[in-house]
């Protein structure tokens, strides 16, 4: 009853619901649409099929109770640490798994800032001497992947193919190399932060 | 105009997260390269999609699909079991993991003690303060205590004096807690005796504890980081809180990350 609504809300619509009336329904929807993201990064952290399914069902749970206790502004952002959170306790609880999900190349960048790119239509071409600039402050592998994935416009497993990486060393270069970039050209423009 | 141009949007652009569907038919290598490249950007930028895609790709789309199954099948289950509309049983919060671990049956007990000991004193804690200064934002923020390292037994200390300074701990008797806590030498303990001093309201200390936590880096770094930005707070250290919170919210992968910017949303930093 009343799931066309349900159907249409938006997650923090849900969530409002679910606060006005503690109908566990509307946090069924909101897992059932995240559904798939749990699932898959539990999967991810805990390294087991059964142990994956019944972390996601104990975040539905904890999805009840600290949906009620917490506001909620950025539902995605937040589901994230909600969801690495409970596999990082299960993992610290089983011995000889500890903190592995984390490797180098995340805690490079640990103290990464969160980048202020707003700014970027104007003067195309200093924009793209600072890019160049950035990138080759890059390390290697970083540099190198990300001029193929976004300069050369190749997919990861071309990337992996051209550059003899691992597809997930690849993704993970990517990733590292673009919020690096993010950082070195803010600082660039904004050199006060 | 020229390409450049375009690759730099392209850099800076974010990309829709995919649906289920679309993220599977990837993993299967069945979209179009264009498709395909959409999801790639869009798990660049999101690291709860890039997660579940390792994840997917780690089980098959077949068996992750059966999981899914599975999963229906347990929420609508789980949803049957508390009708719409009626009020959900309240679960704790921090320490409802520990009744997985054999052997422990007391855990039940002392998870409840703890969250009643917790909700005490944070409700004791809290009221005194005023709604708007820096030390009531870092009191809101504080999560308190750190669930792994209460946990009986798991941690690299003896673990009789852990425990009873744990015990303590659930009791609300943070002052002998501590004395315990500040006598053991792993970061677990440093952490602990970083919150003990926090509830007692004493945050020089409780800095000092957390710091030497952060240092010790063993595995609790996140929540000691997190918690001395909250000390910084209530020291009145703002620019060393708001530098520490930063920090933390700018990087996606620090379990506080979300919190660290909704505290530095209310400084209005």
């Amino acid at each position: 009853m009343g799931n066309s609504n349900t159907q249409e809300a938006t997650d923090l619509e849900l969530i409002a619901e679910y606060k006005a009336t503690g109908n566990n329904r509307h946090v069924g929807e909101l897992f059932r649409r995240h559904q798939h993201m749990i699932l898959g990064t539990c999967i991810k952290f805990l390294k087991h099929k059964e142990e994956a399914k019944d972390a996601s069902m104990d975040i539905f749970e904890e999805l009840l109770v600290k949906l009620l206790k917490h506001d909620v502004s950025n539902f995605k952002s937040w589901l994230y640490s909600l969801t690495s959170n409970h596999c990082r306790m299960k993992i610290r609880r089983r011995k000889g798994i500890v903190e592995e999900e984390f490797d180098a190349e995340k805690n490079e960048s640990y103290f990464m800032e969160t980048p202020d790119y707003e700014h970027l239509d104007s003067e195309a071409q200093s924009e793209i001497d600072l890019l160049n600039n950035a990138l080759s402050q890059l390390k290697v592998h970083q540099a190198e992947c990300v001029r193929l994935f976004y300069l050369q416009e190749l997919s990861y497993k071309e990337v992996a193919a051209k550059t003899g990486y691992e597809l997930k060393k690849v993704k993970s270069y990517i990733q590292n190399g673009k919020r690096n970039l993010q950082l070195i050209l803010s600082k660039a423009k904004n050199p006060r932060s | 105009m020229s390409r450049n141009r375009k690759h730099i949007e392209d850099i800076f652009s974010r990309e829709e997260t995919p649906q289920s569907d679309e993220l599977l038919a990837y993993v299967d290598g069945k979209l179009s390269p264009e498709a395909a490249r959409r999801v790639e950007k869009a798990i660049i930028d999101d690291p709860m999609l890039s997660d579940a895609v390792d994840g997917i790709e780690e089980v098959g789309t077949e068996a992750f699909q059966d999981l899914m199954l599975d999963l229906d099948r347990a929420l609508e289950d789980r949803l049957q079991e508390a009708p719409a509309g009626k009020e959900i049983e309240f679960r704790p919060e921090v320490p409802s993991q520990p009744e997985s671990r054999p052997a422990k049956s007391q855990s039940r007990i002392f998870a409840i003690a703890a969250v009643i000991a917790l909700l005490v004193a944070v409700g004791v804690v809290l009221n005194p303060f005023s709604p708007q200064g820096p030390g009531a934002i870092a009191l809101d923020g504080y999560k308190g205590m750190s669930e792994p390292a209460l946990m009986v037994g798991e941690n690299p200390d003896q673990q009789s004096e852990y425990d009873r300074a744990s015990a303590l701990y659930r009791q609300g008797k943070f002052q002998e807690a501590a004395e315990l806590y500040s006598k053991l030498p792993s970061s677990e303990a440093k952490l602990m005796a970083g919150h003990c001093h926090f509830q007692l309201e004493k945050y020089e200390q409780s800095a000092e504890f957390f710091r030497a936590a952060v240092q010790l880096d063993q595995g609790n770094r996140q929540d000691a980081e997190y918690n001395l930005a909250l000390c910084y707070l209530q020291l009145e250290r703002e620019k060393d809180a708001g530098k520490l919170l930063r920090n933390i919210a700018g990087d996606e992968y620090h379990i506080y990350h979300v919190q660290a910017a909704e505290v530095l949303e209310r400084l209005g930093q």
